[in-house]
């Protein structure tokens, strides 16, 4: 019963033909859909004036309804028993029909060639795009698209026949570029006499990863660009009050503090603080992917996932401030994504994001930030797992940077709540590898390192969905704002 | 150990059947009940009373085509049950247009069955309009059918002399040029 119907239509069928009615090579007949599937053309004629055909052969059915019926109708008239005709009439009635509709249609000479389309090219995470396949009304369309990973298909094994054309609706689970295809199409008369089939290639789909609105403050500890909407501790012009002072030559006049003036008799002004952007560095560690635990769920986040979400949320969190935001990848999946500001910077990080490829597994040397402008604000999100990445925190303060740390390791990863002194059972069966017990100490001798992150003045914080930030952020304007000691 | 080896493969294999749609469990059944009524409409009567060889071979036959047809509706092994149902008929002595005509006609849904089962993968399902378009070119083949099966059982009341063999013998050439498929 494993065995495939349609695996077993494949022999019967040819491959694609040229514009002129000759065999195509398969390679050729698939550039030709590929540039169809690219350019989301519409169904019909290509570029050519004659729409590329692709002919079908008879099926296994026709043969016996044609063999059956010319039986029965030779029986019958050789013993010379004209109900014996009763017997193989209405097959042979199914395979006329099944001729005449094919002549009928025109379609002796190929049926039109199958043009797979995505209805969009990018969708959020959790949102959905439709692939639709078309040859023409009348003939039954049969697509089927392989699963692919973090997607789901409706209808649910991905195969899916209509009425000249078909759609398969796939949604994306997780952000990342998701290869649709390659598709196997079939297409059968309406009666499944006559049948042609083509795979045609994969078309890409670009999945945004879903940007929550971080619900924190938007200070910065060291504003350092020139105009913006960050308190610096630069004075200047701006709004926030810093001191009274005595009048100077160079001062503006609107901003004479006329009753200081009129009490003391000399002339004396407001001085205010300047009002800065600042630059926001992002570094990403996307060398690590590490997956929740079995008992979290299907659903949980990955390790890969946390980052880039947090990656995102910060990115819009700062941009929607006015910052100006940089991306350096430590590995080597996204990229770099150069300083800039406003919402065309977040549709080329978007972008940068939605191309990468999660399966890219490999093993390249990392990449590393060699200097960083003293007061940036540096937010390091990462599992915090490998040792390179740890230097490179270490470089960034050393720098001046004001670095802070979001945590995406899984938290049911190295949860000890269900470690109960004996093997762990998953899915009824005790693991002789003790993977639950290992993570275990992993996480124990990495809240070593996060401990001396924090003692070294680098806040850490877990990320835990829109709100993660808002007690760090709180704290580091707080720090801003708190009394300094003053130096000797 | 050595019975889970054993039992693995076929709780595999078991757990394999959940990804064959329902559309397709029916198609093969009905295309599968239809054969075998078929087949016993064909073979019980009067007249084949009694287990021979002839039988056996037919039951035989029908039998290998019909587990070819459940494992791969597109097999060519599916015209052995069929072919032999018309065999089984020649026998008959007491074969009368209604056996005949219903005998066609349940032939003729268990064809209809498997021809569709091939026209998609086993774990494919039919959109409305795919369902519609089949329906309605169903619906005329039926209809044309019937009106060829009773145009054949009036016509067959007429006595016509061994010179129709003359002629019948050119048209049934012809048909077969006709419909049998040719290569291009």
């Amino acid at each position: 019963m494993s065995t495939d119907g349609g695996r077993a239509l494949d022999r019967a069928v040819l491959g694609p033909i040229a514009e002129d009615g000759t065999p195509l090579p398969r390679a050729a007949a698939d550039a030709d859909a590929t540039h169809a599937a690219s350019a989301g053309a519409p169904p019909g004629p290509a570029s050519g004036d004659v729409a590329p055909k692709l002919q079908s052969r008879p099926t296994a059915a026709l043969v016996r309804a044609t063999a059956v019926g010319i039986a029965a109708l030779v029986l019958a008239v050789i013993i010379g028993k004209p109900e014996l005709i009763l017997v193989g009439l209405p097959m042979l009635i199914w395979a006329v029909v099944a001729l005449a509709l094919r002549t009928a249609r025109g379609d002796e000479q190929g049926v039109p060639f199958p043009q797979l389309r995505l209805n969009r090219r990018r969708i959020e995470e959790d949102g959905a795009a439709s692939a639709v396949v078309t040859t023409s009304p009348g003939l039954l369309t049969t697509a089927t698209l392989p699963m692919p990973p973090h997607a789901d298909l409706a209808p649910r094994f991905g195969s899916l026949t209509g009425d000249g054309s078909t759609r398969l609706r796939i949604g994306a689970r997780r952000w990342g570029r998701i290869d649709v295809g390659p598709a196997h199409v079939l297409v059968n008369d309406a009666l499944g006499a006559y049948r042609a089939q083509v795979t045609l290639p994969s078309s890409s789909l670009q999945v945004v990863p879903a940007s929550v609105v971080l619900d924190a403050p938007v200070d910065v500890p060291t504003p350092i660009g020139v105009s913006g909407a960050h308190l610096s501790r630069r004075r200047g012009d701006g709004t926030a009050l810093s001191e009274v002072r005595a009048f100077r030559p160079g001062d503006r006049l609107h901003r004479i503090n006329w009753r200081v003036t009129n009490r003391t008799g000399t002339m004396h002004t407001n001085a205010t603080f300047t009002e800065q952007d600042t630059e926001v560095l992002i570094v990403t560690d996307t060398t690590a992917d590490v997956s929740p635990a079995p008992w979290a769920g299907g659903k949980a986040p990955t390790s890969l996932d946390m980052t880039i979400r947090a990656t995102t949320a910060v990115a819009r969190h700062y941009l929607t401030a006015g910052d100006r935001v940089a991306v350096f990848d430590i590995g080597h999946l996204i990229g770099q994504v150069p300083p800039g500001s406003g919402p065309r910077q977040l549709r080329v990080l978007t972008d940068a994001l939605a191309r990468a490829s999660r399966d890219d597994g490999t093993h390249r040397p990392l990449h590393r930030l060699r200097t960083v402008r003293p007061g940036t604000l540096t937010v390091v999100c990462s599992p915090l797992l490998r040792p390179e990445v740890i230097e490179q925190i270490g470089v960034l303060v050393a720098h001046g940077a004001d670095v802070l740390v979001v945590d995406t390791l899984p938290p049911s990863i190295g949860d000890t709540s269900v470690l109960k002194g004996r093997p762990l059972k998953l899915e009824g069966r005790a693991s002789d590898r003790f993977w639950p017990e290992a993570w275990a100490l992993r996480r124990l001798q990495r809240e070593r390192t996060v401990r001396e992150l924090r003692e070294a003045g680098v806040p850490v914080t877990v990320w835990e969905g829109p709100s993660s930030l808002a007690p760090v952020l709180l704290s580091l304007a707080a720090a801003r704002s708190a009394p300094r000691r003053r130096r000797a | 150990m050595r019975l889970r080896s054993l039992i693995d493969p076929i709780a595999d294999r078991l757990l394999e059947l959940r990804a064959i749609s329902p559309l397709q469990w029916g198609l093969r059944g009905v295309g599968t009940l239809a054969t075998v009524a078929a087949l016993v409409l064909a073979l019980v009567g009067p007249s084949t009373s009694g287990v021979h060889l002839g039988i056996a071979m037919v039951g035989l036959a029908s039998l290998v085509a019909l587990i070819a047809q459940w494992f791969d509706p597109d097999s060519d092994l599916g015209m052995l049950a069929p072919l032999a149902v018309v065999v089984a008929l020649l026998g008959r002595g007491d074969l009368t247009l209604l056996i005949a005509g219903s005998t066609g006609f349940l032939l003729l849904i268990g064809h209809v069955a498997f021809a569709i089962a091939a026209v998609m993968p086993v774990h494919g399902t039919l959109e409305r309009s795919a369902v519609r378009l089949a329906g309605r070119v169903l619906a005329a083949v039926l209809v044309v059918a019937l009106v060829a099966c009773v145009l054949v059982a009036l016509l067959s009341q007429i006595q016509l002399g061994p010179w129709m063999v003359a002629l019948a013998a050119p048209v049934v050439v012809a048909l077969w040029i006709a419909v049998m498929p040719r290569a291009r």
